[in-house]
């Protein structure tokens, strides 16, 4: 209902003057790039030209292998993902409502978060069996700290006020859990997701190309000690596209959650 | 207390005419009639003149020499009132019928505009 | 029998120099099915007696009992409808109002869900009974609010200010809607407000309450005929109750206010000196 699209509203936005003026500055950038090649300059000149990453763009989609990247690296990042969720969501909610859980973990947590995801990766190799494993264990780690603390800090700010009104209304404490805390958290465990999402996608580049035998990590660090230079650009393209689809399926997935927050 | 350092703030510039716009609008009216009275003590010194806009009725009478009632957009003055309480002002003219007379001849006039303003609201939603 | 008796209920907050009396010494009783409501300046400790009597809080001494017995945690008994809307915001109109008996467990759930349904229709918002709460206006979040209270039947019914920050047509609107319903159902209500106007016009009794340390220092009975009606507002009765509880008020109200900056008002003493001199 409140969901369907204003055509008028959507005509108006794509062909507006702001949309104009975003697609001019695009084309100019496209077109001094290209520019910059063809004359050779210093620099700008040694990256591949727009047209010639076209054309490899061309070949390398008919190729299986370059697929299998995606599926790789997608893989790696829904195992690890997945399970930071799985972990972190209900220790989070365990934590901001039991204090001594909280006195308990709370610092270990405080000291193990600062060490960045990527520091773990010679650790991650040696402790797990195989380099799959590992990698999925240094994104579960990028993006479980983010959870936990998202969750934490959303359920502590929980309006008092509706505690309150559910108390005196005769909740049990189940009751509090279920139909108070979570639908009030839930705002911000799919903040906690997103952003540990753009994190996972961090991570998981850069584990690709240290350790990695495959995934669009990999592929891009292999295009580059290959020579093959317009296949890095592609390869920085796939990442873009694909962390931004992940983080829009996050955000519909959130809005879907929590709908009463679409509505303001 | 901070309405009150506003106030003084104003007059250290020593104004030929002091302007305010709705000062006590957050108040409870029951810490909003001792500002008032703070403001009146503050005017009976030094009659400064002073132009004050409210959309609290009970204000106006209290406040004013004369009230003028704008009408809605497009704005002009609708009507204007002389109030008459003798100064300095006391709280206790409240409870007076001459200011209960007051107030719905006041209110008459800006119930009208309310409600023309109130429709014309309606239809910019419609 | 009255229903709740407040007997030397005192509070407060901070310790040793920073130390807030808020409630000393404050007792009153509610008579059953009556409404009562207290008045006072803005910080006398209004919201923290109804905090102590819901069971948010605990006082630092005296006792409290709701129809002769000790109260001290929150409970169904004494529903509180605050300032600022409580209603769940991820929960429709119905769930809301619903919420209370479905968590008491103590109906099946079909039965609850038509009785909500029913009170969303006599507050009037059949129309709204699956929206959620911030596509409310402010009257109309009210107006659930009380339904989800009243649901509960509580023995005590207590309103903090409900209707401030209202506009002033939908709070007239908003005082004879609440008055209806009470005249209808004739619940022990205890009306909190810092509007002299409404807090008459609404009254059975008027409990005025000092500044800090704020105790009740005056109890007024409203002998106004119900159902109470706006003319009521320019009756002889109406404007004596009126000039009683302003002497009180007016003296409260200033003791709440000179206790803040006394710079202020040193400095319009000077500057209206130098004035008179030029």
């Amino acid at each position: 209902m409140s969901g369907v699209i204003n055509l008028r509203k959507l005509r108006k936005a794509v062909f507006s003057a702001t949309t104009l003026r975003g697609t001019i500055a695009i084309l100019s950038l496209l077109i001094l790039w290209e520019a910059g090649r063809r004359l050779k300059l210093p620099m700008l000149g040694s990256v591949p030209a727009p047209s010639e990453v076209l054309a490899a763009v061309d070949r390398i989609v008919s190729e299986g292998t370059f697929w299998k990247n995606w599926t790789a690296s997608f893989g790696r990042i829904l195992a690890g993902f997945v399970a930071a969720q799985i972990v972190g969501v209900p220790l989070g909610l365990m934590m901001a409502m039991n204090r001594f859980t909280h006195r308990l973990l709370f610092p270990v947590l405080e000291i193990l978060r600062p060490i960045p995801p990527l520091a773990w990766v010679p650790a991650a190799i040696i402790f797990w069996p195989t380099t799959e494993s590992s990698i999925a264990f240094v994104i579960f780690l990028g993006a479980f700290f983010t959870v936990v603390l998202n969750v934490i800090g959303g359920a502590r700010s929980i309006d008092v006020r509706y505690v309150r009104a559910a108390l005196s209304l005769g909740s049990q404490p189940r009751d509090l859990f279920w139909k108070i805390v979570l639908p009030a958290t839930l705002p911000s465990i799919f903040t906690g997701m997103a952003v540990g999402m753009g994190i996972a996608w961090e991570v998981v580049v850069a584990a690709e190309m240290i350790a990695g035998k495959s995934g669009l990590g990999y592929f891009t660090w292999a295009s580059y000690v290959g020579g093959n230079y317009p296949q890095i650009i592609i390869g920085m393209i796939s990442i873009g596209i694909a962390g931004y689809v992940c983080s829009g399926l996050i955000r519909t997935a959130g809005k879907l959650a929590a709908p009463w927050r679409r509505l303001f | 207390m901070r309405r009150r350092v506003e106030i003084a703030r104003a007059l250290i510039n020593d104004p030929s005419v002091l302007l305010l716009d709705e000062p006590f609008r957050a108040m409870d009216s029951l810490t909003k009639g001792v500002a008032q009275e703070f403001l009146l003590q503050a005017y009976d010194r030094v009659r400064k003149t002073v132009f004050f806009i409210t959309h609290d009725l009970e204000e106006a009478l209290f406040l004013a020499d004369r009230v003028v009632v704008m009408t809605t957009r497009p704005g002009r003055i609708k009507k204007t009132l002389k109030v008459d309480f003798e100064r300095p002002r006391n709280f206790r003219v409240r409870a007076s019928r001459r200011y209960l007379e007051l107030k719905s001849e006041v209110f008459e006039a800006v119930h009208e505009e309310a409600t023309k303003a109130f429709e014309a609201g309606e239809r910019e939603l419609a | 029998m009255d229903t709740l008796v407040a007997r030397g209920i005192s509070k407060s907050y901070g310790s040793d120099a920073a130390r807030v009396n808020v409630l000393e010494d404050c007792s009153f009783q509610l008579e059953s099915g009556r409404l009562t409501v207290l008045i006072g300046p803005s910080g006398c400790g209004k919201s923290t007696l109804i905090n102590v009597i819901a069971g948010y809080e605990r006082p630092d001494a005296g006792s409290l009992t709701l129809q002769g017995r000790p109260i001290s945690e929150p409970g169904s008994d004494r529903m509180v409808v605050f300032q600022e809307s409580a209603l769940f915001p991820w929960m429709s109109t119905l769930e809301n109002v619903a919420y209370g008996p479905l968590v008491q467990r103590r109906r099946p759930r079909a039965e609850v869900m038509a009785e909500a349904g029913r009170l969303v229709e006599m507050v009037g918002l059949k129309d709204f009974r699956d929206k959620y709460p911030n596509q409310l206006s402010g009257g109309m979040q009210r107006r659930a609010e009380l339904a989800r209270a009243m649901i509960n039947e509580p023995a005590v019914m207590m309103l903090d200010e409900p209707f401030r920050g209202l506009d002033a047509m939908t709070r007239e609107l908003m005082q004879e809607y609440f008055l209806r319903i009470y005249e209808a159902r004739r619940q022990t209500v205890l009306f909190v407000s810092s509007e002299i106007d409404e807090a008459i016009f609404l009254a059975d009794t008027l409990l005025i309450m000092s500044y800090r340390p704020s105790r009740v220092i005056k109890s007024m009975a409203i002998e106004l005929p119900r159902p109470r009606v706006p003319a009521l507002l320019t009756s002889l009765e109406y404007l004596r109750y009126k000039e009683e509880a302003l002497e009180i008020l007016h003296a409260e109200a200033s003791k709440a206010f000179a206790a803040g900056s006394k710079a202020a008002t040193d400095f319009v003493d000077a500057y209206s000196a130098r004035a008179r001199e030029q």
